[in-house]
């Protein structure tokens, strides 16, 4: 039963693949961006460093750029 | 995060030879041995790419009357959009397509837009990756330096 399931797992992980460069277009559209504004996130983060000293917890800087 | 460096080939490597078909015709790199190449490979959807040619076409300008040519590579899946951004631009060099990314794959990359200059002796000298307007004129005196050995 152990070894189905570890023989198992290994066959879907060598699914795990890189993503080439050129294959990053959809993660390119805006729709795929982790915030929906990222003014308004700025702004928000800002706010909550104000209001509570905290920070962080909002979206990865840069992230869902499909460039790099 | 991922990092982004300009290394400057140790051994001077061989370009990879390639052809692909232009909305003029094929391109055919090895007819541009013996000049200057710079290989751009760009995306209608990478913000990065757009930005690069207003500074492609100035330097294709500049050194018009130099051995120095320009191919950028366009790996849009979708010809269509790759088609609309070029036709709002003036390019001044040929636009090729490689929607497999074969050329690409050839090449190697790791991120959008990465450029090649290849020196008159078709080996590959450095490979940029991204954009960066505080790299343009690295880049500018790294053509320039590579014309200057071309003997007249």
């Amino acid at each position: 039963m152990y070894k189905i399931f570890l023989s198992l797992s290994l066959l879907l992980l060598s699914a795990c693949t890189t993503v080439q460069p050129w294959d990053k277009d959809l993660l390119a559209k805006p729709s795929m961006a982790l915030v929906p504004s990222e003014i308004d996130n700025a702004l928000d983060e800002h706010i909550y460093f104000s209001k509570e000293a905290s920070m962080g917890g909002q979206g990865v800087g840069g992230g869902g750029c499909g460039c790099n | 995060m991922l990092l982004l460096f300009n290394p400057v080939y140790a051994d001077y490597p061989t370009a990879p030879k390639f052809q692909l078909p232009t909305n003029q015709g094929v391109i055919d790199i090895s007819q541009l041995q013996g000049k200057v190449i710079y290989i751009d490979f760009w995306a209608s959807w990478c913000r990065p790419c757009k930005n690069s040619f207003p500074w492609m076409i100035a330097m294709k300008e500049k050194f018009k009357d130099l051995p120095f040519e320009i191919i950028a590579i366009n790996l849009d899946k979708d010809k269509k959009l790759a088609d609309e951004f070029i036709a709002s631009q003036n390019i001044n060099f040929p636009v090729a397509f490689d929607p497999q990314a074969n050329v690409a794959t050839l090449y190697g990359m790791e991120g959008m837009p990465s450029s090649f200059l290849i020196d008159p002796d078709g080996k590959l000298r450095i490979r940029y990756t991204g954009f960066w307007n505080k790299s343009k004129n690295e880049k500018e005196k790294a053509i320039y330096n590579l014309l200057n050995k071309i003997k007249p």
